[in-house]
């Protein structure tokens, strides 16, 4: 999808804001459920890396996209080969505004990848980042790609578009999903990403990335785990954390992985 | 002489008494390390979290070690909410522990100047439960002072009652040096000082004696120095992802 935002904000629809909040959202979930077939693409990149013993990382790599990769992570039904990659400059939680004033800071992607050590040739990159013009991300995948990652961009075109229509960006700007990724995929967050406006106020709420990315995330992670019980591969893949059986067979997986994934 | 300066001095020398101690503690570390078991520091409390701290990731330093930073039990995340409730939470220090996969015959050197928070002795114990030797470095007398139950283990127990092998870092009971009239107060604490220096003089050692021996020991070099940062990426790989406070 180019230029304009596919999700209007919905100024002039008689409903209250919750009835508008949650139709937009089911409009976007509509849309991105269309995406499954790059997102079989994603789940394909990722099970080859898993049968290759390699390891997929994933990166929000913005204040708004930070927390997304906590998604994934630990929990039943993730693989145990899934490292997030997690940094408090990144998120709100060691101050939210020296996250904004990080926004364009140069090397935070570059040092990044450089820090996890445990990124190898081979192994997947998940970039995730609303506008994708951020300095962190492009670094992100420009270092992953000297490094041999396949690299997946989770991004939207239309925040991208519409804030280079509204000069809130240079011509210069450069949207990550024209990056030198394998894959890119849509997760349709306007412009703004907060959906429902209130005329008098001037402002809007409503955000709608965090479901987008996390509806994303569990669709290429549902796909993987198909084709994973498709082929037959007995991959690692947490348990329930709430039973007995559950805890002590991930107790085995922690201690197996504990020198891979960083954050375990 | 500035007077604090002068009491530091004084406890010092106090420390200097320990060297028998240290000698033994650093040829517990060193036996460890040649049986590849893996050795930990970890100060389980405000201001003793300092004391892996400053182990960590220096010039000089040991490169094979494993420092425990713990964001809740540490100054970082809230001094007050450290102090007044966090080390005080009963499961925290057992959850700290069993996630850095301590394990038997690993080695952990524990620092805490008083030494007698639930934290800190939960931990001390389960780290004796999985077979781990502790040592301490603490000071007896702060530990005999403080007794508020408030802010004690449930058990009652001092750390240097708990480890195998404790080294005194001679902090005063009340960590304090000096006594002002006109306040009424005392004041200058130097718990956090002796206890690094006791660390340091424990570390310090540990390099001495293996280098006498010609038993190879990896020290990180500095990494603003040009050429740092490339010599310790052959430590760093082996350890990043184990030692989670790299």
């Amino acid at each position: 999808v180019q230029g304009k935002s596919v999700v209007k904000k919905r100024r002039n629809i008689t409903m209250n804001a919750v009835n508008k909040y949650r139709n937009t959202i089911m409009e976007i979930i509509e849309l991105l459920t269309l995406r499954e077939a790059d997102c079989r693409k994603a789940a394909s990149l990722i099970v080859q890396a898993v049968e290759n013993n390699n390891i997929v990382h994933f990166f929000g790599t913005s204040r708004t996209t930070g927390s997304v990769a906590e998604d994934i992570f630990f929990r039943e039904g993730s693989l145990l080969c899934y490292n997030p990659m997690f940094d408090p400059s990144l998120s709100v939680t060691h101050s939210a505004s020296r996250s904004f004033y990080l926004d364009e800071s140069p090397l935070l992607g570059t040092f990044l990848i450089e820090y996890y050590r445990n990124i190898k040739p081979k192994d997947v990159l998940i970039v995730i980042d609303n506008p994708g013009y951020g300095k962190t991300c492009h670094e992100a995948v420009t270092a992953a790609n000297e490094k041999g990652l396949a690299v997946i961009a989770i991004t939207s075109r239309a925040f991208f578009d519409d804030m280079k229509e509204k000069k809130e960006l240079s011509t210069d700007h450069v949207w990550l999903g024209d990056m030198d990724v394998d894959l890119v995929i849509n997760n349709y967050v306007p412009y703004g990403d907060a959906v429902i406006p209130f005329d008098f106020l001037g402002r809007s709420g409503g955000w709608v990335s965090d479901i987008a990315n996390r509806y994303l995330l569990n669709m290429i992670n549902l796909l993987v785990l198909q084709e994973l019980d498709s082929n037959n591969y007995k991959a690692d893949i947490f348990y329930s954390f709430y039973t007995d059986e559950g805890k002590a067979i991930n107790e085995t997986y922690i201690e197996e992985y504990y020198g891979k994934i960083k954050h375990i | 002489m500035i007077e604090f300066l002068e009491k530091l001095h004084t406890y010092i020398e106090k420390i200097s008494s320990e060297e028998e101690r240290i000698k033994k503690a650093a040829e517990i570390i060193i036996t460890a390390m040649e049986k590849n078991h893996a050795v930990h520091f970890w100060g389980p409390g405000g201001h003793s979290s300092i004391f892996a701290e400053d182990v960590l990731y220096r010039e000089g330093e040991l490169a094979n070690i494993n420092p425990i930073i713990d964001p809740n039990i540490s100054l970082s995340h809230g001094a007050m909410k450290e102090i007044n409730y966090f080390e005080r939470i009963e499961g925290i220090g057992k959850a700290i522990v069993r996630s850095n996969r301590i394990k038997k015959e690993d080695v952990i050197v524990i620092g805490s100047p008083y030494g007698v928070n639930p934290v800190c002795i939960e931990g001390a114990l389960a780290c004796k439960d999985l077979g781990a030797i502790v040592i301490a470095i603490t000071s007896p007398a702060f530990s005999d002072y403080l007794q508020n139950d408030e802010t004690r283990h449930k058990s009652r127990k001092s750390l240097f009652h708990i480890a195998d092998y404790y080294i005194d870092s001679h902090t005063p009971e009340d960590d304090l040096t000096l006594y002002s009239k006109k306040l009424n107060r005392k004041y200058g604490p130097v718990g956090t000082i002796l206890q690094l220096i006791t660390l340091k003089a424990l570390t310090t050692t540990v390099i001495k004696i293996s280098a006498d021996r010609e038993i190879e020991i990896p020290l990180w070099m500095n990494a603003l120095e040009k050429g740092g940062v490339d010599y310790n990426d052959q430590f760093m790989n082996k350890i990043w992802c184990k030692v989670k406070a790299l």
